[in-house]
């Protein structure tokens, strides 16, 4: 376990510093670059002197040495929009989207994994419909309609949901003024992951049930409740944990939509307004922010996945091949 | 996944083994259409998916007017005669963009996912067929891939790149190649070990011409099931990257971009957000429909089923 741990967390370092070379090479493809934000009208040598004054005339290698010296020490450079700290920009804006993805994902949770096993225990049951109608509207519907739905129906109709924004007023903090600005996005922005989870928690669930020794607890007459719980859903709850790795990245996409239909200043709508304005400090620092989460995210998973699962961790690095 | 072939199985003159492959290719094809069209959902939706793409191309005829035509005047109209949908915040006629912005949609649609599968079938087949290091080069670049949050990836490479409908295609295909990449993989290591492909190298067939005439026909059923469920995310992705702006630029009608354009007139005209929505929706759903009902199809479990 300790030798694939120590691999484990080498591969994922070797990960970041491998999406830190692509960022900053993504970005110093891209066209126009800063100078496009001057005016026409800018006099030559003038536009000579700001980008040797950003050092974009230096060659690559030193470019990027730079970067990641100030990347070490978290400074990820100025905003060219904003004339803040890239890391000040980004502090402002992680905290509602940590709220936002931490509440979607535990909504996602609280009803995937019950009506999961419900509809693997009574299959075809009225808990089996609402689960796969669950599972193919997450999968169908375009997040930013789902949005606009809720807003016209909660905002525009019954009026009892604010329709965007993280509060009525960001000075004071009001929590449940708070919380009625949570809602819609938080629903919104689970649908996927819940469908996810659902789709996976049944069938892990439907799977494990057929094995033989759910069959041999209940010929030994066991109470059903216990076959359930003590038997078949520990098992079953094994694989979904590897679905976290699945839902992360759609999350994070997911979170720049939702963001946006709701006018909610987290990292999504700065990740979408930043790409939009070509302000490229910022959205290297949310790239490489991104990366970060999942690069983490998935070895978590991995090492949670072979802490629960002593067959994994026993057996060594089992490769999963799916189909 | 390829059942028996009862129906060569039954005749009496033995067949030679491409015959046999062909008879059984075409009854193959014959029950899965029976299949789709006993599976009504699944019929539904082809049938939707058609009318949608002939309304597509049709549009220059069908579509009422110029969907670009702004007339001030006439902003906001309430469907009327004249305006069948009514108009936009622009006065144009809210019926004809939608019908041209099924053009964008389904192109992005269609031609990513193209490219993609051509992608995914190489990748995949090179993968599967070769074995060793370059099946794990491929298989972990495949992994890596699946790992990133691909939207994310889409958006930022658009915004900064441009968003040309050229460059949109070319970016989804590029994020979207893997899951058909592992089915293509998966189905090649399967039938390489099934006795024609192994009668067909005892033969002398170079590498080559076995992947091409023998493995790779067996894997068109789950990459055509790959293919549908590919349109639909395509298509939803293009639809967001436009809702967000960094899409199909305006003038020119998408259903995103229609749908971000009537978000600022929620209160006002709510319906307007309700239209290009439910067409994204029920495209993408038919796309999934149409998907599953080809699985079944191609799955002889359910082919000789009452």
């Amino acid at each position: 376990m300790t030798a694939y741990l120590i691999r484990r967390v080498a591969q994922s370092v070797v990960l970041l510093l491998l999406v830190t070379v692509v960022t900053f090479l993504l970005i110093h493809k891209a066209p126009g670059g800063p100078s496009i934000l001057l005016s026409p009208d800018t006099p030559r040598d003038q536009q000579q002197q700001i980008a040797q004054n950003l050092g974009l005339n230096d060659p690559l290698p030193v470019q990027y040495g730079r970067w990641f010296r100030g990347l070490v020490r978290l400074d990820l450079g100025t905003s060219y929009t904003q004339e803040r700290d890239v890391t000040a920009v980004i502090r402002t804006r992680l905290p509602p989207t940590l709220v936002l993805a931490g509440v979607s994902f535990a909504l996602a949770l609280l009803v995937a994994i019950p009506l999961g096993i419900l509809a693997a225990v009574r299959r075809n049951s009225v808990f089996d419909h609402l689960a796969a109608f669950i599972s193919l509207f997450g999968v169908a519907v375009p997040v930013f309609w789902y949005g606009l739905l809720l807003i016209i129906l909660c905002s525009v109709w019954l009026h009892f949901l604010p329709s965007g924004g993280l509060a009525n007023d960001v000075t004071r903090f009001d929590a449940f003024d708070r919380v009625k600005h949570l809602i819609m996005p938080a629903i919104v922005l689970s649908t996927t992951a819940m469908a996810q989870f659902t789709r996976y928690m049944r069938s892990s669930m439907v799977a494990v049930l057929e094995d033989d020794y759910v069959r041999t607890a209940r010929a030994k007459g066991l109470r059903e409740r216990n076959v359930l719980s003590r038997h078949a859903l520990r098992n079953a709850l094994i694989p979904v944990v590897t679905v976290i790795g699945i839902v992360l990245p759609r999350l994070i996409g997911g979170a720049a939509i939702t963001e946006k239909v709701f006018s909610y200043p987290g990292m999504g709508s700065l990740a979408v307004d930043s790409a939009a304005q070509r302000d490229y400090p910022v959205v290297m620092g949310v790239t490489l922010l991104v990366g970060f989460v999942v690069i983490v995210g998935n070895l978590l998973t991995d090492v949670l996945y072979g802490w629960i699962d002593p067959r994994i961790r026993l057996g060594g690095a089992g490769e999963t091949r799916e189909g | 996944m390829v059942s028996e072939p009862n129906a060569v199985a039954s005749s009496a003159v033995p067949l030679t083994l491409s015959e046999q492959r062909q008879a059984r290719g075409r009854s193959e094809w014959r029950d899965g259409l029976r299949v789709i069209i006993r599976n009504r959902l699944a019929l539904a939706a082809l049938i939707f998916l058609v009318a949608v793409h002939v309304l597509a191309l049709a549009a220059p005829v069908i579509a009422p007017r110029d969907p670009e035509q702004i007339t001030i005047s006439k902003r906001f109209q309430r469907p009327n005669s004249e305006y069948v949908l009514g108009t936009d915040e622009n006065g144009r006629d809210v019926l004809s963009r939608l019908i041209y912005g099924a053009q964008i949609s389904l192109l992005v649609g269609s031609l990513s996912v193209v490219i993609s599968v051509v992608i995914g079938t190489l990748s995949g087949a090179v993968a599967g067929y070769r074995g060793g290091f370059v099946d794990s080069l491929i298989m972990r670049l495949v992994d890596g891939m699946l790992t990133i949050p691909t939207f994310f990836l889409v958006l930022i490479t658009v915004a900064v790149f441009g968003s040309s409908v050229r460059n949109l295609i070319l970016v989804i295909a590029l994020t979207s190649w893997m899951v058909i990449a592992r089915v293509v993989r998966s189905e090649v290591l399967r039938t390489t070990q099934m006795d024609f492909a192994l009668a067909a190298r005892s033969l002398g067939a170079s590498a080559s011409r076995i992947l091409v005439r023998h493995i790779l026909p067996a894997t068109v059923p789950s990459i055509i099931v790959s293919t549908t469920l590919g349109v639909a995310n395509a298509i939803l992705t293009e639809s967001a990257l436009s809702y967000l702006g960094v899409g199909v630029q305006p003038p020119t009608a998408t259903w995103g971009n229609m749908l971000s354009n009537a978000q600022n007139y929620l209160f006002r005209r709510p319906e307007l957000a309700i239209y290009p929505g439910v067409l994204i929706f029920v495209t993408v759903l038919a796309y999934n429909f149409f998907g599953d009902g080809l699985h079944d199809a191609f799955d002889p479990r359910y082919r000789h089923r009452g």
